[in-house]
């Protein structure tokens, strides 16, 4: 069979030989770049298609009352995020940055080059995942517009500036974080951490859920809608996730090969490390932890899935499962209610993972000077991330925006934010008046006509 | 022979008021309770009686007693679930017994709400008296509305618009949320619902509009 190969390229060998030097080596660079790209961009679809896995989980992890909500959040905090990155947030992030601080120029691209543009598809998407974060934590309480401003602003300032201090500059200059030599592959800290400690602000700005925790202090079990919906969306991040990190070399060599095991096998390992926690603590295996296992795993071996060895991306894994069981539980012990654990998840896996890819760094194992580094990140990008959304959220719900009334809360927020529900066949609830006779429900008529009389 | 209301207040007159005083309280009561149609609420039937034995002053101790008294009887007697707040017989519950028999759609909505909320008839009525304090300020309008809720009957039905109405539903699921949880209160509401939407009356009335 190889044989066979190899006499269908050996043409092509020799008529590349037969072609001047200086055109081959063009020829070669053009290609490689195309192939670069082509990877990038596929990748960057892969991340783009993580918004679908957040929408799902998120929606089955919250009651039916509220699934459009959580849906139309997670669809439109990509679109409006986007924007507002496109126009300021890549030039912040990845502009020249001779300061260290923040990028100065490239703003809505008007200096682009052609590899500019796929990076910046690739790192739109990057971004979109930080904000989408945030929406997870807030649901089934928060007013739809007061989420998409803060989300634009998390997507267009927020997180740029953290970044350029991580990843800066692709033009001019380097972020201070990059100067000192912090590791943080593909964003375990910049994309998870920053999107969490955001979505940790947003949660404590708005408060608990109505009756999430009882008078004295005990959490209540508010269980979603559907764990098909929560499965599904854990089996497409974690699909997605291959291209997160994948793409995050920015070339396709074999250096994707490793980075792809890690990434499957700490997912794989934070369900191992959440389901023997779980044991630990005589809990039962509920499902929607073990899914954010994978996904507490997915977002540790974020940060050195290109700098360890399979082994470790295991380990790394293993300990992250147990870290959203145990970061689960704090929160609770606090009262803060995040619907879906994205704190745990992509918060405080994203710390570990960040140190832990200083820890088992290939070839400095546990190199205190690389975990000095790793400290000062993780910890700047809190003291960046937290202070700033909360004052965002804080603003905005001084604007009367961010918390839904008591009375949204026990409608849900799909018929009083959107009147449209998920599941019109099994919720029976007056629509719209603008819709009601197009969808011509008795029930709803009668209603208005009662209003009237 | 005393029915239930009659023995709620007999022993009410002996545990607030002076033995000296008793017979003339017991006086008013024989009075009052000739003409069922006219029978006072709980709240002015203290002020008359403490009034006839001389001690306005124990009129407000007088009608808790009579309150606590009235509710620990309702519970002691009724069965689990919807039982557990059904009106009690009364007089005037016995007079206009047809009326009766039909309570309000709210009122049905409300106590399988509450019912299904607290099957074993336990804080029903304190979850109830919660939801009115948050929407209802004025507090002899909230007693009667309570009364009537846990009463129902027809006959006595306070004027209550839509608004308020919605007002106290919204009340009672707070409440709800706030004592046993979202999701219970999501249940008890989904299931008052369906049991208001068998009712044929509520194709007249129909239940979302309470919500």
């Amino acid at each position: 069979m190889y044989a066979d190969r190899y006499r269908l390229l050996l043409p092509a060998v020799l008529a590349a030989l037969l072609v001047p030097g200086p055109a081959l080596a063009t020829d070669t660079d053009s290609l490689r770049i195309a192939v670069d790209t082509v990877w990038m961009i596929t990748a960057g679809i892969l991340v783009f298609f993580m918004q679908a896995g957040f929408a799902l989980l998120e929606s089955g992890m919250a009651r039916a009352k509220n699934t459009v909500n959580v849906l139309m959040k997670n669809y439109t905090d990509v679109c409006f995020g986007s924007i507002a990155f496109f126009a300021v947030g890549y030039g912040l992030m990845f502009g020249s940055n001779p300061s260290g601080w923040v990028g100065e120029d490239h703003f809505l691209l008007l200096r682009g080059e052609q590899l500019d543009y796929g990076l910046l598809f690739f790192q739109t998407m990057f971004a979109a995942t930080a904000a989408t974060i945030v929406s997870g934590a807030m649901a089934e309480r928060t007013r739809y517009r007061g989420y998409i401003i803060g989300s634009v602003f998390i997507m267009g300032l927020i997180y740029p500036i953290f970044g350029a201090w991580a990843w800066g500059s692709l033009y001019d200059g380097n972020g201070w974080l990059k100067r000192m030599g912090f590791i943080d592959f593909a964003g375990s800290t910049v994309v998870h951490s920053v999107g969490a400690w955001c979505a940790l602000a947003g949660v404590l700005a708005v408060g608990p859920r109505l009756g999430r925790f009882s008078s004295d202090s005990r959490p209540r079990h508010i269980p979603g809608h559907s764990l098909p919906l929560v499965a599904l969306g854990g089996f497409i991040l974690w699909f997605g996730w291959f291209g997160f990190n994948g793409g995050s070399v920015a070339k396709a060599d074999a250096s994707i090969g490793l980075i792809v095991l890690n990434t499957h096998l700490a997912a794989a390992a934070g369900v191992a490390g959440a389901a023997f926690t779980l044991l630990l603590l005589r809990r039962p295996l509920l499902a929607t932890m073990l899914v954010n296992g994978s996904i507490g795993g997915l977002v540790s071996i974020t940060a050195g899935a290109a700098s360890m060895s399979p082994s470790f991306a295991l380990l790394t894994g293993l300990i992250a499962g147990a870290v959203v069981i145990v970061a689960g539980e704090l929160l609770l012990s606090l009262r803060i209610d995040d619907v879906v654990g994205a704190v745990p998840v992509h918060g405080f896996c994203g710390v570990w993972g960040t140190l832990a890819a200083g820890l088992f760094l290939d070839g400095r194992l546990f190199d205190p000077q690389q975990m000095l580094v790793q400290i000062i990140g993780v910890g700047a990008a809190f003291l960046w991330s937290f202070p700033t959304a909360y004052l965002l959220f804080w603003a905005i719900a001084k604007l009367g925006g961010l918390r839904c009334t008591t009375h949204q809360e026990q409608r849900g927020l799909d018929y009083t934010e959107h009147y449209e529900l998920a599941y019109p066949e099994f919720q029976r609830q007056p629509l719209h008046p603008a819709i009601e006779d197009a969808v011509g429900d008795r029930a709803t008529q009668e209603v208005r006509r009662a209003e009237r009389v | 022979m005393l029915n239930g209301y009659d023995a709620i207040v007999h022993a009410t007159v002996r545990e607030v008021l002076p033995p000296s005083s008793q017979t003339l309280a017991l006086a008013a009561w024989e009075d009052q309770s000739i003409d069922p149609a006219r029978q006072p609420s709980l709240r002015e039937l203290s002020r008359q009686l403490c009034a006839a034995a001389g001690h306005t002053e124990l009129a407000d101790r007088f009608y808790a007693v009579l309150l606590r008294r009235f509710f620990a009887q309702q519970r002691a007697h009724a069965s689990p679930a919807v039982e557990a707040i059904k009106p009690m017989p009364s007089r005037q519950t016995e007079a206009s017994a047809d009326a009766a028999a039909q309570p309000p759609l709210f009122a049905v909505m409300v106590r399988s709400f509450l019912a299904q909320l607290h099957p074993d008839g336990r804080n029903g009525n304190d979850t109830l008296a919660g939801a009115l304090a948050r929407a209802i300020p004025d507090r002899d309008r909230r007693l009667t509305l309570e009364r009537w809720l846990v009463r129902g009957d027809a006959a006595n039905a306070p004027v209550c618009g839509l608004e308020q109405q919605r007002a106290i539903m919204h009340g009672l699921y707070v409440q709800a949320c706030e004592d046993v949880g979202p999701v219970a209160a999501d249940n008890a509401l989904a299931h008052a619902l369906r049991q208001v939407r068998a009712d044929p009356r509520a194709a007249r009335e129909p239940p979302e509009r309470w919500l």
